[in-house]
């Protein structure tokens, strides 16, 4: 029984936590950054010189606060939704949902994603897209400098489970750090911008298909994050 | 260049035939940003804002003809909710078919939910950005006055 009642004031608790992050976070801060854009789309011809970097800079800063909140909602809703639906999901349609929806970023960056036909999964759509949507574009975004950078998705199917692997030739992660990247607010190579909830939805998502997420990684040439589902 | 933030009446001039808006929302300033990006946009419309869900209610319910071809509705409003205005449009014989738009903060499911549930044409997220409000706005008036056939 007190399980029970635990379980429920924490569910409450988030609940109460998402009105205030949408609500009372999410509003005052769209009205900066409405107020600041505005300023920028009507009045930019007046603003005196040294003023305009200034506005730059504000509009740049809530930019910033309005993606790590988005991202922060994110995250507390996957537990204060609706229990999740599980129905067969096709992973080829979030593939390519998930690479029309950083075409901007791929273009950009010029990376090469490989990938092979997907199985189709029993799961929560919403949830798959969040796993392969962060996952992917973290490989992309933790590029490094100094070569091209790759990206190739692998999956194995046993008898009861799914394999996916998602392989970068990027920046890579210290070995001290491969559980807590999954923590939120965490954040290794601060000059890559990022809310730090990427890969703490990334786990989230994962554990409501009663599956894994491990990250394996050599500094400086490259990681791989292994996400296993039971079939 | 215009002084648009203390211009204090309608921005429009009265045009024939303008596409007739009626704005519920209770914070001026997000009054202001919605009148402001219809003007960036060059939409000529005649634009009336109600700053509270009783004068939406009571405009709406006393009037007997259409007066607007177009409602823009916020959700949170000080006096009541967006639901309320939503049913109240929807109870009208006048505004019956009248596009209604919600244009809010949440992206609560509840709220998007609910919003169909009264009878709102589609749901809108306000923009965090000017330029992507102008941007909204433009759709708006290209699908809903442009291109759409109304009753």
């Amino acid at each position: 029984m007190q399980d029970v009642h635990q379980f429920k004031g924490a569910h409450d608790e988030l609940k109460h936590m998402e009105y205030a992050v949408s609500h009372d976070f999410m509003e005052p801060l769209r009205g900066i950054s409405t107020s600041l854009t505005a300023m920028e789309a009507v009045y930019w011809d007046e603003l005196p010189g040294d003023v305009k970097p200034l506005l730059d800079q504000a509009i740049a800063s809530s930019r910033c606060m309005t993606r790590m909140l988005q991202d922060l909602l994110t995250y507390i809703r996957l537990d204060t939704q609706d229990r999740r639906i599980f129905k067969e999901v096709d992973l080829n349609v979030i593939m390519s949902d998930v690479l029309q929806s950083l075409r901007l970023l791929i273009e950009e960056t010029g990376v090469t994603i490989t990938y092979p036909t997907l199985p189709v999964v029993k799961g929560d759509w919403r949830m798959l897209y969040q796993t392969f949507s962060n996952l992917v574009a973290n490989a992309i975004k933790f590029r490094h400098p100094d070569r091209d950078p790759l990206v190739d998705i692998s999956f194995q199917t046993t008898d009861s489970e799914y394999i996916l692997q998602i392989k970068d030739n990027g920046l890579g992660i210290p070995n001290t750090r491969l559980e807590s990247i999954f923590d939120p607010f965490s954040r290794i190579h601060k000059q890559v911008k990022g809310s730090g909830i990427g890969l703490s939805i990334v786990k989230r998502c994962v554990e409501q298909h009663s599956g894994t997420v491990v990250a394996n990684s050599v500094i400086n040439e490259g990681s791989v994050f292994t996400v296993t589902l039971p079939r | 260049m215009y002084s648009l933030l203390h211009y204090q009446g309608n921005l429009f001039p009265s045009v024939q035939n303008a596409v007739r808006i009626l704005l519920v929302e209770d914070n001026p300033f997000d009054a202001k940003y919605f009148e402001l990006a219809l003007f960036d946009a060059g939409i000529k419309c005649d634009l009336s804002t109600c700053i509270s869900a009783s004068s939406a209610c009571s405009t709406i319910q006393n009037t007997e003809e259409r007066i607007a071809d177009i409602i823009i509705v916020d959700l949170s409003l000080q006096d009541g909710t967006g639901f309320d205005v939503l049913q109240a449009i929807r109870s009208c014989p006048y505004h019956r078919y009248v596009p209604t738009l919600v244009l809010s903060g949440s992206s609560r499911t509840e709220d998007i939910k609910l919003s169909y549930a009264h009878g709102a044409n589609a749901y809108l997220l306000k923009p965090g950005e000017f330029q992507d409000l102008v941007h909204l706005v433009k759709q708006i008036h290209n699908f809903w006055v442009d291109l759409v056939q109304l009753p």
